[in-house]
């Protein structure tokens, strides 16, 4: 009686994320459907393009989607702010300009981690920026405007290094910076899945662990403290965590925005505050919405693909405005 | 209960608390009572184990707040600071449900339901915290602090309460104090609140503590601490005091216009 059970609308995200995926699996350039697909030999060269090329791709929007959407849930209930996110805070760009970084001069990394490269350096840049966020903001107390003003600073300073960055790099550095920074999901291969998978599920999963503790620090810090919650100590992982999440997603698809802030606005109107049910709704709520968009991506100007950051700027842009308008 | 021995609390070259020495039994209510800045919600940091003395030390029922886990001392003592506000859209029983945080799940449903009830509150469970008034806030609060207290037997237990009664009603300003003092002496509760109502204070005090520029200046009954000359004396204010027409026991004072 004391706490709502959101399982049902759980369920129904989850039945929507499948009839999404059977979807995506079916349209594409490659006009090729499932039911086809068994009627064909397993070496067809169809075959092996829908497993090697399309499958990835879709796993790789939901996996993506999942930890963007789960992330901004997370910084958003770390900040006490519902207007927290990685793009406007700033720690996409940090990501960003980290891998730019990579690709202009890969020659300063071994060729082992090259694979993870991106990753590892998405990861530490976003990681950057949070914890100079994170140090910022808790002598702040959560002053909203001056967060986001915050977050303005480092998206300029980012951007101005990143123009540099451009201006320096040959044309096809210039393409991939670019290509990059707009968000796309186009390179999904199964060793890349395989790694996104098994950081976001591992990172997913600790947070999930952590809900409940990130409800109470809703109350503030002190009065956590008199609930016998560790309070830096639990602040600390949830930030690590989610500069994680984000860190792997920027590293995979580039810089994808609004994910972050749309779908848990969405999911709070539905399920309410409480973290244990609004992670899990946000990162099936992420998952739909970024397979969504990266199914429309590849289908609407086919065989031609709009970037998907580029589409959920679009969509996410205007909604971003009507929140703001609407609570003023 | 409470015992604190000579604690100081030091910030830069300010002593914010100078040598306070203070025990507190269970069932008694202590009151502090203290000008502006006179270091009333540092006394109680110190007290609670938020903040750490700079000298001296502090025991909760005889073991050093250094040595409690933090688990455990949360199962014991409480506080209700003042009001604050939500960014998100949590139900009321969500609020309250949260004091049960320490105590795992036995005897969620009956805590919440009790408290609820003792602090009025039971209408409001299914409404959004933040679009409740002050005083509704500081209700939930206060049912919240008494959830995470809550114990089937009465217990030797501390509750410390920063002003819980500044957005109050009249009504439910009588209301908290009465359950206050009935928890108490029932519940075996140590209640240790910070006034401003010194009328209120004199009231349900079986102490009051006048605290002024981080030291204790006046300690002792009601009738001993709330005199005409001591409050003109460490308030400044012009006043007098008469005694409570119910009870010649209790002062009460009035100010001169």
């Amino acid at each position: 009686m004391h706490t709502d059970n959101h399982r049902p609308l759980l369920w129904k995200l989850v039945i929507l994320l499948l009839i999404l995926i059977i979807i995506a699996a079916n349209s594409g350039a490659l006009k090729l459907s499932v039911y086809q697909l068994s009627h064909i030999s397993c070496n067809d060269p169809l075959l092996r393009a829908w497993f090697n090329i399309r499958l990835p791709r879709i796993l790789l929007a939901v996996i993506v989607g999942m930890a963007l959407a789960s992330s901004g849930a997370v910084m958003q209930g770390l900040f006490r702010n519902p207007l927290a996110d990685s793009g406007l805070l700033g720690i996409s760009s940090g990501a960003a300009l980290m891998v730019a970084l990579t690709i202009l001069f890969p020659a300063a990394f071994p060729s082992i981690v090259m694979l993870y490269g991106k990753m590892i350096a998405a990861f530490i840049g976003g990681m950057i920026i949070c914890l100079f966020i994170y140090l910022y903001s808790f002598n702040e107390q959560g002053n909203m405007a001056k967060l986001i003003l915050l977050g303005v600073a480092i998206n300029a300073i980012i951007g101005a290094v990143m123009g540099c960055l451009s201006y320096i790099s040959d044309d096809i550095q210039l393409k991939q910076i670019t290509l990059w920074s707009m968000g796309h999901l186009g390179k999904g291969s199964w060793e890349l899945v395989l790694v996104a998978v098994s950081l976001i599920f591992l990172a997913l999963i600790m947070v999930l662990k952590l809900s409940y503790q990130l409800n109470i620090l809703q109350l503030g810090d002190e009065d956590a403290h008199y609930l016998g919650i560790n309070v830096q100590r639990i602040k600390r992982y949830l930030l690590l965590l989610s500069a994680l999440l984000i860190g792997t997603a920027v590293a995979v698809s580039g810089i994808i925005a609004f994910v972050g802030l749309v779908i848990p606005h969405m999911i709070r109107l539905r399920i309410g505050a409480d973290h244990r049910w609004l992670i899990l709704g946000s990162a099936l709520g992420g998952g739909c919405l970024l397979l969504l968009a990266d199914t429309l991506a590849r289908t609407v100007v086919a065989p031609a693909e709009i970037p998907v950051g580029l589409l959920t700027s679009l969509i996410g842009g205007p909604y971003f405005l009507w929140l703001i308008l609407k609570h003023k | 209960m409470l015992t604190a021995k000579h604690i100081s609390y030091h910030c830069g070259q300010l002593k914010l608390i100078d040598n306070i020495c203070l025990n507190i039994k269970a069932g008694e209510i202590v009151i502090i009572i203290g000008p502006n800045g006179a270091g009333k919600s540092t006394l109680l940091r110190l007290l609670t184990g938020y903040l750490i003395p700079s000298f001296g030390e502090c025991c909760i029922l005889n073991k050093p707040l250094n040595q409690w886990q933090a688990k455990d001392l949360a199962k014991v003592r409480t506080v209700m600071r003042q009001h604050r506000q939500l960014s998100f859209p949590f139900k009321v029983k969500e609020v309250v449900a949260m004091g049960r945080a320490p105590c795992g799940k036995a005897h969620f449903h009956q805590a919440i339901s009790e408290t609820m009830c003792q602090t009025d509150c039971s209408t409001l469970a299914e409404r959004d915290y933040r679009h409740l008034s002050g005083g509704e806030q500081q209700r939930v609060q206060l049912a919240r602090v008494l959830a995470q207290l809550w114990q089937p037997t009465p217990t030797p237990r501390l509750l410390f309460l920063d002003e819980p009664t500044s957005a109050l009603d009249l009504y439910h300003q009588q209301h908290t104090l009465r359950l206050l003092k009935q928890l108490a002496t029932e519940q075996q509760l140590a209640v240790c609140c910070v006034l401003h109502d010194l009328n209120l204070a004199a009231l349900y005090a079986d102490r009051i503590l006048l605290l002024h520029h981080g030291k204790i200046v006046q300690q002792g009954t009601p009738k001993e601490v709330i005199t005409t000359e001591s409050i003109h004396r460490w308030y400044g204010v012009e006043l007098g005091t008469y005694h409570h027409p119910k009870n010649l026991k209790i002062p009460q004072i009035y100010l001169h216009a």
